[in-house]
This record gives structure tokens, C-alpha cells and sequence, in this order.
């Protein structure tokens, strides 16, 4: 009994991180809608910043603190709603996300600047002369009760602000109906602005209060808000009662385990993976009226090409394959094979999230189900990568049969859960006992796939099938059927359409593409590991199709072609470690502006061209892209 | 998460044992008797160098001793120098009289080697391995600054793994046509460039190998070589000291990548010592505070603490939780602990937690006092990384590294080729880079088990029922059967 209390007491500290962390998501969500991937990396930059200012700088802690949180925090916020997120009104959910995904990378490599990672820093704990206090068996350090404290004080703060304040009101106002709002003399700008700037202080005062516990590490202290998530879905992104509750039921299920679950077997594999099957559970079973969420609108549509056109591009690309794969260095092929696979996975992703408007953060998990595979059983066989591409289809199909009533958000989330879910407790312990996993490459009878070139051009050669067999699949009347589900599956299902069916059949050649994918990429260097399907990379997967664009085959290429390329630029630019994440969060602002990517400005910029050159096919003027 | 894989790795490595050759020992201490030289460095400056005979080794072929010369400075990625030093090994060798065969083999030259080293330096741990490019160019440095072997500069090609699978093997595709070997590299995809090297006719990787793939090679020359097991002296050292105690251990353990099959290694050496391990925990990426895990061990009747596969970070995380509910256990740690980065996150907590290692305290100044070599570690790669540099394990196995690709690249004679290079590695049974390792053969993959206690005393590391400048003798290794 003494135990379990112990371990509840611990669990009720640790839920008050998690309300702590998932409060200022619920703020922000509440007043833009959007879901921002980036708080932790808030959080982390306020708790550097106040490390700099009382540490490096020797500041007064109290000075130090009153700075970041009132001055430095807020202003960080409200610039990034000026900047990033206002022009995202009404936005795709997968546009939303990877664009917040693009500003934690972009956050992270500012901070790697100006904090080199591998220098040890350490942030001293609140009231570190206070004797901790004993509770039953357990200490319990000023620092934490301050966190509890703080916890407490912000939930019943932001709840007086929700409901006792004009302003807090208007702040709710806002994201029920932002017109209306706006016709009471409420600028939505303006409160929005705001709510992001208490967002943002929010975020710092977590990572303030956290990095004395935790060390003052940058990526650690980004992630960490992500077992705040549960919470915050928990209270369905608006209610900050129901989101404390769930982040204290969160650390009591997540600190009973630890204290009963055995040392081995089966449980301890699922142990790491407990808050995502929360947030998966809190998914599933939360009532649907509270899960309403918009979709986005103002889609282009996409003009698609013919067969004739779609073979003509894919043969096009081939001979340009077969040139590159006899003149650039071996190395380049090796990037170009990598180029080719990503864009593979990204083609499924233009078939799910581009036609069909789901968004998935779990692609990546399908690509390691392929690659899985072909490491363990198929021994280089094309009836493995036939295998790879069942068990990832499978596995699509279960994604999609748990998550059949939700969409955008809550769907892009589940699938999230799930993703991380994977990570934590299969791909970890699946890839044998050193980690990796070797894959052994596609054989085909009378082709030398082991030579780097060759293996080039059939990578290649799939890649230019798949593209083609998608745009089949957009011309006909099926694909007619994804895109009207992606514009309003209210309206579909008005009419008759089987949205079930669509769905599942969708999710499982999406899947069973990716899984290809993963099959490819497993034999490309010969061996992976768990952290190439990590469920992060699933989110620069769909920003990199936003790069390149979402809803058009060129769009996967240039994505993936960029991706793929980005290890040589970056080795050409040895100085400048963080030259990825950098660019990467330029390109999140860029996309956030144009978010047709640079295939649809490509293609755009044809079709201008053809139209100005007296072109009669009036699909040709200048507002639409080509598939 | 990725960097407490790579400290499981590498503490794994560096959990061998090695019934070293006493005669190759007495050689290895006869390259240390020395007589000095003065060179000028490539900076300008004058490097008070101790040159001697290198160890002859198996071979029994004695390379040519000290001499004067002016090194060339090198390319952009040749080690730096300059200043002033006084070093304690390697010898500066002149080109002969006949020349030294100028361009003998694939990135040589009459005047300069290039080797290369591709190394997890960008990517999600910015900065990971940048160690190991230090470590290597700053024994390279002091070489250089010696006159180089035979005539020739050494220089390094970096590549940089970015901490991808793809990307290693892209960088070490492109380096392996135009260098001599890979020397110093670390990279936690290290497999991944592997079938590159061997396309590569003869291509050596004198480096630490951090997967299976590139340990199990025959061309991999490795300082620390992998061996399933652990080392059994450390073991029967608890099981002797503290008595009942060990036979109530608790443990954590990185549970990801290769960690949990190292930790089943160590559980069976444990058991074969007569301990027992009473509560374990294998931890995840989002564990951020082990008081639940105390608090659990506490309930199991945990008696002492040991594990071995974690980093200074999170040693100092269950340290800090440890001491927060009034631990009062032996702290020891197998390994990961004797990191800048414990002393600075444990603080006060970390007084009285034990380590045991296989290699000396190349960061404490004080062991730079007692052991040439560690000086030498220490003054060079402040030299090459300026005076901010991380003096880690990578850094200082990658001097090793460079260490030894010298040494055998001096018995190569004055026109080496990769073969003659592979050769000569071969034949080095043991080696310890004149102590600042615990002896190993990196010519027949025997791993190190020779160890050292330290102990952290008002904060700083201190050796603890150790020799002064050795390891301890009590060296057998559980090997799994």
C-alpha cells in the first residue's frame, strides 16, 4: 500500500508536467485551430534563453525569468503568428502541421547555433537549498512541488481568463466564428496574436521549470511535450479542465507501470509506448461530437494528364535516369537510388494525403514494416517485396479501420499515436541485438541489382510505374471519388459514396506503397535501424512533399530529389551543421505562402509559358497544376 | 536517444578482455624510452618532440629513429600545429636516402598521405563525433609537426555520416577511390560505408568500429574491438568488496538498439561472478527522471547499483534521482560515467559514484602529470580544437586510432601500400597508445579487459585502488559460450 501511494504521489507530479506542457498547446489551438508541433521547441528556447541570461550572463534569477516570460517568450510568440501561422487560416491540416514541424526544426537549428549541443550545461534547480519534503516514503524536491504548484495555478488561471475575462472570451470567440467576433469589434488578429504570445510563455515557463529536472538538452527538451499530447487531446484541444485530468490520469497509468509492470517480457516492451496508446485511446473512444475539426479549403485542383502525356513524362525520366547513371560519380547514384525510394514513399503520400485530403503521420512506419520484412524473411526476393507490400497493406488497413470516424487533425494525430507507438515498442526491440537490421537487396533474375547503377535504374524504373499507375488511378473514376472526399465527405456521403470503403482502400495501396518503398530503401544501404522510420521523419516526409507539392507526381520527385540531395549540400558545407534544420524552416514559412510547392509553381509557370505561347487548351491558364 | 545508443556501443567495445603478449608489452615500452628532438611545428612554432625507437613488435624490424624536419603544413584538413610541446612517442622518420617511392599507393604522394575519416558530425546531435575528427588530426598534428613519416605530411579527408545510413555510405563511397585508408572515423551507421571500403582493393578502416558489420571485418584495425561478453576483473572486484550486496543489483539500461543484448551479456558475467541483478528498468527516449525507478528498486531490496550501458547524461539523471530519495547504495557505473558532461548534470550528487573503465582519465590534468601520453592528448587536441574542445572518448579513441595507423604505417616502411599496411597492422598484438588505452590487439581482434577503478572525490574523477599510471592486472574477460 505504502508502495502505491508512493507511486501515485509521483504520478500526480509527473501528470503536472504533462498539464503543464499540454496547457499552452490547448491556448494556442483554441484560438487558430492550429496544432502547434513546435511548443516544445518554444519551451526549449525559453529555458536557453533564461540558462543564458542567469547563468552565462549572471542576471538575477527573478530578472531573468520576468524577461523571458513577459518580454522575450511572448514577442517570440506573437512573431510567429504574424509570421507563420495567420497566413494558414483555413489551411489543409497537413499543411498546418508540417509548417509548426518546420518551425521546431527551424527553432532547433537556431538554437544548435547559439548553444553548441555537445557543451554540457546545467540549469540549477529552484530552491535547491530548500530540504525536499517527504511524502510518505518518497522526497519530493522544491523544484517539483513548484511545478505542481505552478501547474495548478496556470489551469485556474487560464480557466478565470477563458470565462471571466473579455478577453479571454473574445480569445473563444474567435475560433467558433472568427466573422462574428470581428462584428462585436474583436480583432481575430489581434486575439490570436495574443493567445500565441500566452502560448508561448506558457511553453518557456515549462521548459524553464523543467530543465533543472530534466538536463538542458535541446532535443530531449523539445520532445518532451510530447507525452503532453495525450493530455491535450484529452480535453479535445479546448477544454483546460478536462486536459488536467487527463494529464494527471496520464502520470498515474504511466507511473503505476513502471512500478508494477515486470522487468521483462511483453509489458516492458509496451511500458515506453503507454502515453501514445493513451493519446490513441483518447482518440478512439472520445465522443465524436467533440471532435469536429475543419479540413481546410481552397484546394486548387490539379490538372491531370492523360496516359499519353503520363508515359511520355515517365519515359522522358527514364532516359534522363539511364544518362545520369552512366556519368555521375557513384556516390551521387547512390543519393539519386535514395532520391528515387523517397519519392516512392512520398507517391503514397500524394495518393492518401494529396487526392484523398488524409493526413497520415505514420508513412514512415509502413516503409520500415517493408523494410522489415525483407530483412528478416525475404532474402532479397521479389516474393518478399511482394510480402513487404502485404504486411504494410495490412497494416494500412488496420490504421484506417481504427481511425474510420476521424479526420484532419485527430486523424493526422491517431496516426501519430500510432507511429510512435511502433517506435517505442517494435522497431526498437525488433531489429535484432545490435540495433540494426540487415536487408539484403531485390534480386531480379538476369539484372546485377548489387551494382550501385543498375540498382539506380530499377528504382527509377518503379518509381516511373507507380507515378503513372497514380495518375491512372487520378483520372478514374475512383480518383474523381478521392478528391471529392478530400472537398467535403459530407457531401459525398449525401450522395451515396462509400467513404468506408474509399477509405480503407485508399490507406492500404498507400501503405502497400510505402511498404515498396521500404523494401527498396532496406537494400539500398543494406542494413537499417529503428531510427530511419522514427515518427518525426513521417513528418518531414509530408513537408517535403509540401516542398516539392502535395498533390502532384512531380511534386513527390522534387521532394524527395531535394530531401535525397540535401547530405551533399550539407557536406559541402561542413561549417554549418545546422544548414538543414535552417533551410528546412525557411522552406516550412515558404510553403506556408505557396502551398502548391515547387512542382505546382514549375508547373504553373509551363503552363503560362505554353499559354503564352498561343496554346488553345484553356486548362492551360495560369491557375492551375498539372498532376 | 541516438547518442545513448552510440555510448552503449561504445561502452560495449570497450568492455573486452586481452591476455596481453608481454613481449609485445615490453615492446610497446620501449617505444616510450625516448630521446628528444626539436621540429618545427606547421604553425611556425617549435614542438619539443621525444623521439625513440618505435616498437619493433612481432615484426622485429625497428623503424628509424628520431630526426629534424620541417613539415610541409599540409592541405586544408591536415592536423594544425604549432606552439610548443613536449611530447612522449612517435618519432619523426625521414624519407631515406633513395626516396621514399613517391606516389606508392592510392593517396600517397611523394610528400603527403591522406587518409579518411567519416564521422557523424551534423544531423540530429550536431557535433556527435566531432571528436573524432579532432582526436584523429590532433595526433596527426603532432606527427606533422615532427616531420612527418618518412618524409611525408599526413593528412585527413573528412566525410561527414550526418548520423544517416545514407549519407555515410554516399561520403565514404566517394573518399574510398582517393584515400589511403580510413583512419579515426566514428559513425554509428559505420556498416553502412562498409561495402564501399571493400570495393576498395585492400582498403584498411583503422578505426573503432561501432556495429557488428565493421567489427567482424578482416581490414578493421580497431583500438577497442568488440567482443560479446564482459570484463570479469571489475566483477569479482564488487563481488569481493561489497560482499551480500552483490547479490542485490539494481540496473538501467538504454532500451534501444544494441543495449539490452549488451546488458544480457553483463547479467550472465554478473551471475558468473555471483551476483544477482534484483530490479532492472530498461529506459526510453522519453524518460526523463528515474525517481520511480529508485523507488522501485528500493521495494526490490536493491542493495548496490551498477549498469553499464548509459551516458554521463543519464548516469547523472538516476545519480541526481538516486541521491534525491537519500540513496545511500554504491553508485558504479561500467563505463559511461567518466564524461564532463556527468560531473557538470550530477554536481554534488556525483561525490562518491564509482566507474570502471578501459581507458586513463584523459581529461583530468591531473593524469596528464603522470602519463606522457595523456598530455600529449591533451595539449594536441587543444591545439587542433581550440581551447573550448570536448575532450571525449571519441576524440581520445580516435587518437588511439591515428596512433596506431602511424605506427604500423612506420614499420610499412618508406613505400607503403594499403597492402603492406594491412600487414603490418595485423601484427600488432597489443597496443594501448602508450597508456592512455588499456591494452588490446587490434592485429587479431582480442579486446581490452584491463581496467580502472575511479571515483568521483569533490568532484573530480580520481583513481581508486589503481595503479598510478597503469591499469590493474586483474584482467580475465566472461566470455559467453
Amino acid at each position: 500500500m505504502q508502495t502505491f501511494f508512493t507511486f501515485g504521489v509521483l504520478g500526480i507530479v509527473i501528470g503536472c508536467i504533462y498539464a503543464l506542457t499540454a496547457s499552452g498547446l490547448v491556448v494556442t489551438y483554441t484560438t487558430s485551430g492550429i496544432f502547434n508541433f513546435a511548443h516544445g521547441a518554444i519551451g526549449m528556447f525559453g529555458a536557453f534563453s533564461y540558462w543564458q541570461l542567469s547563468v552565462a550572463w549572471h542576471w538575477p534569477r527573478l530578472l531573468a525569468l520576468l524577461a523571458i516570460l513577459l518580454v522575450g517568450a511572448p514577442l517570440l510568440g506573437a512573431a510567429i503568428e504574424g509570421a507563420l501561422i495567420r497566413p494558414l487560416r483555413n489551411a489543409a491540416v497537413d499543411l498546418t502541421l508540417v509548417t509548426t514541424l518546420g518551425l521546431l526544426l527551424f527553432l532547433l537549428g537556431v538554437a544548435n547555433l547559439l548553444w553548441k549541443p555537445t557543451v554540457p550545461r546545467v540549469l540549477p534547480q529552484f530552491f535547491a537549498s530548500v530540504h525536499p519534503f517527504r511524502i510518505g516514503s518518497l522526497s519530493v524536491s522544491a523544484n517539483q512541488v513548484l511545478i505542481v504548484v505552478v501547474a495548478l495555478g496556470v489551469a485556474v488561471g487560464l480557466k478565470l481568463l477563458f470565462s471571466r475575462t473579455r478577453v479571454g472570451v473574445a480569445m473563444r470567440g474567435v475560433i467558433d466564428d472568427p466573422e462574428l467576433a470581428a462584428m462585436s469589434g474583436v480583432s481575430p488578429a489581434r486575439v490570436q496574436q495574443l493567445s500565441w504570445a500566452i502560448g508561448s510563455s506558457l511553453a518557456a515557463l515549462a521548459g524553464i521549470l523543467l530543465a533543472p529536472l530534466e538536463t538542458l538538452n535541446i532535443l530531449s527538451l523539445t520532445l518532451l511535450v510530447i507525452n503532453g499530447y495525450a493530455a491535450a487531446l484529452f480535453g479535445s484541444l479546448r477544454s483546460l479542465p478536462r486536459t488536467a485530468v487527463g494529464a494527471l490520469l496520464l502520470g498515474l497509468v504511466v507511473n503505476y507501470a513502471r512500478g508494477y509492470f515486470p522487468s521483462t517480457g511483453f509489458l516492458v516492451q509496451l511500458q515506453p509506448a503507454l502515453p501514445m496508446l493513451f493519446l490513441f485511446g483518447v482518440l478512439l473512444f472520445v465522443p465524436a461530437a467533440r471532435l469536429s475539426t475543419g479540413n481546410g479549403v481552397g484546394r486548387r485542383a490539379p490538372r491531370v494528364p492523360g496516359l499519353r502525356q503520363s508515359l511520355a513524362a515517365g519515359g522522358g525520366l527514364l532516359v534522363l535516369a539511364a544518362f545520369l547513371a552512366g556519368a555521375l560519380p557513384t556516390a551521387y547514384v547512390i543519393i539519386g537510388s535514395r532520391g528515387f525510394i523517397l519519392a516512392l514513399t512520398l507517391l503514397s503520400l500524394v495518393l492518401l494525403t494529396g487526392y484523398s485530403g488524409q493526413a497520415s503521420l505514420c508513412h514512415l512506419t509502413f516503409v520500415g514494416l517493408g523494410a522489415f520484412v525483407m530483412g528478416h524473411w525475404a532474402q532479397g526476393s521479389l516474393l518478399g517485396v511482394l510480402f513487404a507490400i502485404l504486411l504494410a497493406t495490412g497494416a494500412g488497413v488496420v490504421v484506417a479501420a481504427f481511425t474510420l470516424r476521424l479526420r484532419g487533425l485527430y486523424l493526422a494525430l491517431s496516426t501519430f499515436a500510432f507511429a510512435k507507438a511502433m517506435d517505442d515498442a517494435f522497431f526498437v526491440r525488433q531489429f535484432g541485438s545490435s540495433g540494426t537490421l540487415s536487408v539484403q537487396r531485390l534480386r531480379l533474375p538476369g539484372i546485377d541489382t548489387a551494382d550501385e547503377r543498375t540498382y539506380f535504374l530499377v528504382c527509377a524504373v518503379l518509381f516511373a510505374l507507380a507515378g503513372v499507375g497514380v495518375l491512372a488511378v487520378r483520372r478514374s473514376k475512383y480518383g474523381r471519388m478521392l478528391t471529392a472526399m478530400s472537398d467535403s465527405p459530407a457531401a459525398c456521403a449525401t450522395l451515396g459514396m462509400d467513404l468506408t470503403k474509399a477509405k480503407l482502400l485508399t490507406f492500404a495501396v498507400s501503405a502497400g506503397l510505402a511498404g515498396l518503398s521500404g523494401a527498396l530503401f532496406g537494400g539500398l544501404a543494406g542494413n537499417v535501424n529503428p531510427s530511419d522510420f522514427a515518427v518525426l521523419g513521417s513528418l518531414s516526409l509530408l513537408l517535403a512533399l509540401r516542398i516539392g507539392g502535395v498533390n502532384t507526381v512531380t511534386g513527390a520527385l522534387l521532394g524527395a530529389l531535394s530531401v535525397a540531395a540535401f547530405p551533399t549540400v550539407q557536406a559541402h558545407v561542413p561549417s554549418s551543421v545546422q544548414l538543414a534544420y535552417l533551410l528546412t524552416g525557411v522552406a516550412a514559412v515558404s510553403i506556408g505562402r505557396d502551398p502548391d510547392g515547387l512542382g505546382g509553381q514549375l508547373s504553373r509557370a509551363g503552363a503560362r509559358i505554353r499559354w503564352a505561347l498561343g496554346s488553345p487548351d484553356l486548362s492551360l491558364r495560369p491557375t492551375e497544376v498539372t498532376a | 536517444m541516438k547518442r545513448a545508443l552510440v555510448v552503449a556501443a561504445v561502452v560495449t567495445l570497450a568492455a573486452c578482455g586481452n591476455t596481453a603478449n608481454p613481449a609485445l608489452q615490453r615492446a610497446a615500452q620501449r617505444a616510450q624510452t625516448s630521446t628528444s628532438t626539436v621540429v618545427a611545428g606547421p604553425g611556425g612554432g617549435v614542438v619539443n618532440g621525444t623521439a625513440g625507437v618505435a616498437a619493433p613488435l612481432s615484426s622485429g624490424q625497428p623503424v628509424p629513429g628520431s630526426t629534424v624536419a620541417a613539415p610541409q603544413g599540409g592541405g586544408t584538413t591536415s592536423g594544425g600545429g604549432g606552439g610548443s610541446t613536449t611530447g612522449s612517442t612517435g618519432p619523426a622518420v625521414p624519407a631515406p636516402a633513395g626516396g621514399n617511392g613517391g606516389a606508392t599507393d592510392v593517396g600517397v604522394t611523394a610528400d603527403s598521405i591522406t587518409v579518411g575519416n567519416v564521422s557523424d558530425l551534423s544531423g540530429p546531435v550536431p557535433g556527435l563525433f566531432q571528436g573524432a575528427v579532432i582526436g584523429t588530426q590532433a595526433y596527426f598534428a603532432k606527427i606533422n609537426a615532427e616531420g612527418g613519416v618518412y618524409g611525408r605530411q599526413l593528412k585527413v579527408a573528412v566525410g561527414d555520416g550526418q548520423l544517416d545510413c545514407s549519407a555515410n555510405k554516399a561520403a565514404t563511397t566517394d573518399l574510398a577511390p582517393k584515400v589511403f585508408a580510413f583512419v579515426g572515423s566514428f559513425s554509428l551507421y559505420d556498416n553502412c560505408g562498409l561495402p564501399a571500403m571493400q570495393a576498395q582493393p585492400n582498403e584498411s578502416a583503422v578505426q573503432v568500429a561501432l556495429s557488428d558489420a565493421l567489427n567482424a571485418y578482416p581490414r578493421n584495425f580497431a583500438v577497442a574491438p568488440l567482443a560479446a561478453g564482459w570484463r570479469q576483473g571489475p566483477l569479482n572486484y564488487y563481488a569481493a568488496k561489497y560482499g551480500d550486496a552483490w547479490k542485490h543489483i539494481g540496473s538501467i539500461y538504454a532500451n534501444v538498439g544494441s543495449s539490452p543484448a549488451i546488458w544480457g551479456h553483463v547479467k550472465k558475467a554478473i551471475t558468473a561472478s555471483g551476483g544477482a541483478v534484483v530490479s532492472e528498468y530498461g529506459y526510453g527516449p522519453n524518460d526523463t527522471d528515474f525517481t520511480a525507478e529508485v523507488i522501485r528498486m528500493q521495494r526490490d531490496g536493491v542493495q548496490m547499483f551498477f549498469s553499464t550501458a548509459v551516458d554521463g547524461a543519464y548516469a547523472a539523471k538516476f545519480v541526481n534521482a538516486a541521491r534525491s530519495q537519500q540513496v545511500t547504495w554504491p553508485l558504479i557505473f561500467g563505463g559511461g560515467a567518466y564524461d564532463q558532461t556527468f560531473l557538470k548534470q550530477a554536481g554534488d550528487n556525483a561525490n562518491g559514484v564509482f566507474n570502471d573503465m578501459l581507458y586513463a582519465r584523459f581529461f583530468n590534468a591531473d593524469e596528464a602529470a603522470t602519463i606522457p601520453a595523456v598530455k600529449d592528448y591533451q595539449t594536441w587536441t587543444v591545439r587542433v580544437g581550440g581551447k573550448n574542445v570536448i575532450q571525449d572518448l571519441y576524440s581520445a579513441y580516435a587518437w588511439g586510432s591515428a596512433q596506431l595507423f602511424v605506427d604500423a604505417l612506420k614499420r610499412a616502411g618508406p613505400k607503403p601500400t594499403r597492402l603492406s599496411l594491412i600487414a603490418a597492422l595485423h601484427e600488432v598484438k597489443s597496443f594501448d597508445a602508450d597508456g592512455l588505452l588499456s591494452p588490446s590487439g587490434p592485429g587479431d581482434k582480442r579486446p581490452a579487459s584491463c581496467w580502472l577503478l575511479v571515483q568521483v572525490v569533490k568532484g573530480t574523477w580520481q583513481r581508486v585502488d589503481s595503479p598510478a599510471s597503469t591499469f590493474r592486472k586483474d584482467c580475465p574477460y566472461f566470455k559467453e559460450p
